[in-house]
């Protein structure tokens, strides 16, 4: 997916100079209180994140969307995530 | 290393100090006692059809290999060990990387005819996660290419797969020194020249204690291997089974049959393996991690990033041979509680 196609976030998580998992924390808490399906990015800049936020995705039935532009000049990257309500119910169950 | 080997080391270090290529009295010695631990390496290794030589490191196996095989254009796999994808990059001209499946398997479907390679290089088995590669397959669909086999954590492990020219591993693998990455090549190639000065080694003379400890090593290799092998296949997909019913959120890595016995890699969500390596260790497990807060590089492994694995949370284990399976049992127990720990220290 091109990143013209990735429609705009609804929330923004800023975990820049924040070491993995604690991006994935981020992510994984804002999933648990989401209502409906929102678009989710996360600003990171841990080399892990890149692949580690497609894999929490995948494991936790959430839809990786793919990176767009960082909206301002402090560096890192931007990845977008689609919750879908069964995700939400995953991350819930785990996160306890 | 055992008693046996350290002992062989010490012995040899007395009696094997000189140059082999000197034709006094120590040196005589010194040749003597290579081409003894040579022989015998050969014999325990079953590598009959095969001239062995031995070099310091897989560095320095690699760019050896290559100076004499012809190289231009290499095929070699997304998982391969990062010594042997930077070897290819700085030697060939060209180099296709084949991608991996989710297990971590090379993926043949995307070998093209029209690449022409010189050079086919691909290990027997991912150390790091396990998974078996398709050497054989590989083998038939480039027919006549010379193929460079990385039996890294495979010998006394696997049955190794036949259709390699060259294949290279460490002798810390079976309980040798880490000094000596024991290289074979087919007779077929006809690398030894037994009249030239160079006689059996590559790129200069092999540090021959430890040459000789790792000949130790391979002679205590059980004689039932096999037996031993089953024994910690079974003891990991039970190892896996536990973690998957009682760690919630695990990306269980590699292929669940086709993979090393003995080698189990997972990667846990929520926990940095930074913390789950240090809790271990405390614990007196020793584990390795390709996660990037535990790589001196600080990025992640290779390894997982191609795979699509999870790379934060990750751990490496490796059951030695003779294992006690109570061990086993005791770590399944702490793998349980020290995941649930790390991820309360993070804020989970």
């Amino acid at each position: 997916m091109s990143a013209t196609e990735i429609p705009e976030p609804q929330v923004w998580l800023d975990e820049r100079g924040r070491p993995c998992p604690l991006p994935v924390i981020a992510m994984a808490k804002a999933a648990k209180s989401a209502h409906g399906s929102p678009v989710i990015a996360v600003l990171a800049d841990d080399p892990g994140a890149r692949y580690d936020i497609p894999a929490w995705c995948r494991m936790i039935g959430a839809t990786y969307l793919g990176e767009i532009s960082v909206p301002d000049d402090k560096g890192g990257s931007a990845y977008v995530v689609q919750i879908s309500e069964s995700a939400q119910t995953d991350a819930s169950k785990s996160i306890g | 290393m055992g008693e046996s080997v350290r002992a062989a080391w010490s012995a040899a270090a007395g009696l094997a100090w000189s140059d082999p290529a000197r034709l006094h009295h120590p040196g005589r010695t010194a040749s003597l006692v290579l081409d003894q631990a040579r022989a015998s390496l050969q014999a325990s290794l079953a590598l009959a059809d095969a001239d062995i030589f031995f070099t310091a490191s897989t560095a320095s196996a690699l760019t050896a290999i290559f100076e004499r095989l012809p190289h231009r254009v290499v095929v070699t796999g997304a998982v391969e060990t990062q010594i042997t994808l930077d070897t290819a990059a700085l030697q060939a001209s060209t180099v296709h990387v084949l991608p991996v499946t989710g297990t971590g398997a090379v993926d043949l479907s995307t070998l093209d005819p029209s690449w022409q390679p010189q050079l086919a290089v691909l290990q027997v088995a991912n150390a790091e996660v396990g998974t078996v590669q398709p050497v054989e397959d590989l083998s038939r669909q480039l027919a006549g290419v010379p193929m460079v086999c990385d039996a890294t954590a495979c010998l006394g492990r696997i049955v190794l797969p036949k259709s390699w020219s060259v294949l290279f591993a460490s002798a810390r693998d079976f309980g040798g020194p880490a000094g000596v990455t024991i290289v074979a090549a087919r007779k077929s190639l006809g690398w030894s020249a037994p009249s030239a000065s160079e006689r059996g080694w590559l790129g200069g003379f092999p540090d021959i204690p430890a040459v000789a400890a790792a000949a130790i090593a391979a002679e205590s290799l059980p004689a039932a291997w096999q037996a031993e092998a089953s024994r910690a296949h079974q003891a990991i997909a039970d190892l896996r089974q536990r973690i998957s019913d009682r760690i919630p959120d695990v990306d269980l890595v590699g292929d669940p049959e086709h993979r090393l016995p003995h080698v189990l890699t997972f990667s846990a969500l929520y926990c940095p393996g930074e913390a789950l390596v240090s809790e271990l260790d405390r614990a007196g497990i020793f584990v390795a991690s390709g996660s990037a807060c535990t790589a001196d590089t600080r990025r992640p492994s290779h390894v997982l990033a191609a795979m699509g694995a999870l790379t934060g949370g990750n751990l490496r284990i490796s059951l030695p041979l003779g294992f006690d399976s109570q061990d086993v049992d005791r770590l399944a127990e702490l793998l349980v509680d020290t995941i649930a720990k790390v991820r309360a220290d993070v804020g989970y």
